[in-house]
């Protein structure tokens, strides 16, 4: 056994395991996959109390599928050598409370933009945005990855505002309606081939495992 | 006659001798890039059969550089590691002992 050897495999460890505990890789496959459905689901809601409700349920399971999915495809695919869990950073509380007193603020001007007149949304949006933030951190507190969760909170987001906005807002042209609708179509086309360069890279990785245990 | 020892002789003579012995040292090097490993994942980096590497992991637990975990995955009955401050305490120990007995 030599320090190279050594090296490797302590590199090698620290890659398996942060693919074991959040299977970044397939994992921004299936976001891709439900970015568009949330798009369209958050277009079709009603104005009001009703569309409100169900746009915050909407965000919390759309968050909940991926995490289960997540899950799923860790287990199924990310942890054939065995599970080995990626260290957690310590328990972040100031990103914590930060997100909240940023969900705060924006809810808040989000009310007067709308109360002012400057800005013309429906109420969705509005009740979706501390959802979103309990759900955010949420993810965060599960996955510990800041890429990942700031990349979903971006996703969800997205999928609200584009949704929402788009097809209740008088002062959209037609011109940024459709400019909307191709960027959270085209959107999900780069985040698969991110996820697919990702699991092609666990490939490779899994190979290296093999060669290093001698495995055929 | 008293014969005294140059200092990096002294270092190697000194260093922890559970950590020492290679396969030791491969599973404490595993277990502290990661937070939690399974038993499965520490036969296949090690490359260790089944029967040595638990009489490994309970010389290093022992000395209480590792925690076991049993828990279940369904029925499956999962046994994982997890390396204690003191396994990792040592591991570094280990590392600068033997760094410094390198001739510069």
């Amino acid at each position: 056994m030599s320090l190279d050897h050594l090296e490797k495999i302590q590199t090698l460890t620290k890659k398996y395991a942060a693919y074991s505990r959040t299977s970044i890789g397939l994992g921004y496959f299936v976001a891709a996959g439900l970015l568009p459905i949330l798009f369209f689901a958050a277009r079709a809601l009603p104005v009001g109390v009703v569309g409100a409700v169900l746009g915050g349920l909407l965000s919390v399971a759309s968050l909940g599928l991926w995490l289960w999915l997540r899950q799923y495809i860790s287990s199924r695919l990310y942890q054939g050598f065995g599970v080995a869990l990626a260290p957690k950073p310590v328990f972040d509380i100031s990103f914590v409370l930060g997100m909240v007193l940023g969900a705060l603020l924006a809810t808040g001007l989000l009310f007067l933009l709308r109360s002012s007149g400057l800005m013309t949304f429906p109420n969705t949006y509005v009740f979706a945005a501390p959802a979103l933030a309990i759900g955010a951190v949420a993810a965060w507190r599960d996955t510990k990855q800041h890429g990942d969760i700031l990349g979903l909170t971006t996703f969800l987001f997205g999928g609200f505002v584009g949704g929402g906005i788009n097809s209740n807002a008088d002062n959209l042209t037609e011109l940024q309606r459709t400019i909307q609708t191709i960027m959270f179509v085209a959107a999900p086309i780069l985040l698969s081939s991110w996820g697919i360069r990702q699991h092609n890279e666990f490939k490779k990785l899994e190979q290296e495992f093999k060669t290093l245990s001698g495995q055929p | 006659m008293t014969q005294t020892l140059n200092p990096e002789m002294q270092t190697l003579l000194e260093l922890d001798r559970v950590i020492h012995e290679p396969a030791r040292l491969v599973i404490l090097t595993v277990l502290n890039n990661a937070e939690e490993v399974e038993f499965k994942f520490l036969e296949t980096t090690t490359g260790l059969s089944k029967g040595n590497l638990s009489s490994h992991t309970s010389k290093l637990e022992q000395a209480g550089y590792l925690e076991v975990v049993k828990a279940f995955r369904g029925k499956m009955p999962v046994t994982s590691f997890k390396i204690t401050q003191a396994g990792r305490e040592a591991l570094l120990g280990y590392w600068t002992a033997l760094r410094g007995a390198i001739p510069s």
